[in-house]
């Protein structure tokens, strides 16, 4: 998989799901500084396995995999063992962006709060929900079975609309 | 807010991201070149260097008993701190086993539990620690007499107190008796199906840190979750 078109192919990959890893970053990650530490690991992993890709899975079911089992062995990785991967540059960068406004940023970062409060695994299946997973693929990309995952989206459901409910008291 | 309006929050959230998140080449550039180093990688190291550290142990041994071999006391022992020695190669070489066939695209559930599995291995250590003290007294047996030639279980007859004129091997073997029920009792205790129990939690938590504790809700949120309590 080290050859030229090979190479191409893959960042022609990142690049059509970059979202993917970017929303997993900042669900897993409040600390703005490791997220970038976050989404080169998700790169490296992706990058290595990338030759045992199983064709019989959808793409996006295998990178759902990998970046979401990094993001929870990073979450709860030391934060004092510092940086290991030394690039200088950020993996990701958002342009400025002066269409959205302030109350939309505000709630923006009211729903990563709520989401990043969540436990590591109800993370992972809130994300997948609201990128329009279906309960059999959650079930595919988390190993529960679609009933499991059924009655936690519904405690999900609850627990957000408490914490909403909170915040606007 | 319903989750429906959440749906729609991130709908939006992602048509911010399509139009300003930036992907840098050059990093990515690195990355598959592996310039860049796995976060994840140095515990197979860790694990590596344990083994041959517990290997070299075991050589040293070897050739102790070698040596000693039709010496009761100390072939004893250091068949003791052998047995514990290969039980924690073999422990190591689990963990090395479970790394190497790591394949993070397998799903969440199989993947956390393996690291849960190896991020549980301070404490196995810790818990293997505590089952080997009914042996402490082979260690100095054994250190004494490789490293000074001096006959640790010459003390046999030494007063330990002016009161008991005590032979040496009784005194050790009725402390072995006592602690080895003791020592099994602590091992079987102290593992994450307990962590409800307060002193279980307590000594997992200063033997490993958070970490661990974190992982170990993980595991049981997982069993819970296959058992279909939650």
């Amino acid at each position: 998989m080290n050859t030229q078109p090979h190479r191409e192919l893959f960042i022609k990959l990142i690049q059509e799901n970059k979202r993917i890893i970017f929303k997993i970053c900042n669900s897993y990650c409040p600390k703005r500084e490791e997220r970038d530490d976050l989404a080169q690991e998700i790169v490296y992993q992706l990058w290595k396995s990338i030759d045992d890709f199983n064709p019989d899975l959808k793409f996006t079911t295998w990178m759902y995999r990998i970046a979401l089992n990094v993001a929870i062995s990073f979450y709860r990785k030391d934060k004092k063992t510092g940086h290991i991967i030394s690039l200088e540059e950020n993996l990701m960068e958002l342009k400025d962006d002066a269409e959205t406004s302030l109350e939309t940023e505000k709630n923006f970062s009211l729903m990563h709060q709520f989401i990043g409060e969540l436990k590591e695994i109800d993370k992972s299946i809130v994300i997948l929900y609201l990128d329009d997973k279906n309960y059999k693929e959650i079930a595919e990309i988390t190993g529960l079975s679609e009933t499991n995952v059924s009655t936690k989206i519904n405690r999900i459901k609850e627990t957000l609309r408490n914490k909403f409910i909170h915040h606007k008291k | 807010m319903e989750l429906t309006e959440l749906k729609s929050m991130w709908q939006a959230y992602d048509n911010k991201l399509e139009k300003t998140l930036q992907l840098n080449l050059h990093c990515l550039e690195l990355i598959q070149t592996q310039k860049v180093k796995s976060k994840l990688a140095p515990l197979y190291w860790q694990r590596v260097i344990e083994i041959a550290l517990h290997a070299i142990a075991i050589l040293l041994l070897l050739i102790f008993l070698y040596k000693n071999f039709f010496q009761f006391p100390y072939a004893v022992s250091a068949i003791a701190l052998m047995t514990f020695y290969i039980l924690a190669i073999v422990m190591c070489l689990k963990q090395t086993i479970i790394i190497k066939r790591m394949d993070y695209s397998n799903d969440i559930v199989t993947i956390q539990s393996s690291l849960v599995m190896l991020q549980t291995h301070i404490v196995n250590n810790m818990r293997v620690a505590v089952l080997c003290i009914p042996t402490f007294m082979a260690y100095p047996i054994v250190v004494s007499k490789a490293i000074t030639d001096f006959d640790f279980t010459s003390l046999a007859y030494f007063d330990i107190t002016s009161h008991y004129q005590g032979n040496w091997w009784t005194v050790q073997i009725t402390a072995t008796i006592i602690l080895i029920p003791l020592c099994i009792w602590f091992y079987r205790q102290v593992s994450y199906k307990n962590i409800h129990k307060k002193w279980v939690k307590h000594i997992i938590q200063k033997t490993s840190g958070t970490r661990i504790r974190k992982a170990i809700e993980f595991i049981k949120e997982l069993e819970s979750l296959k058992q279909g309590v939650i």
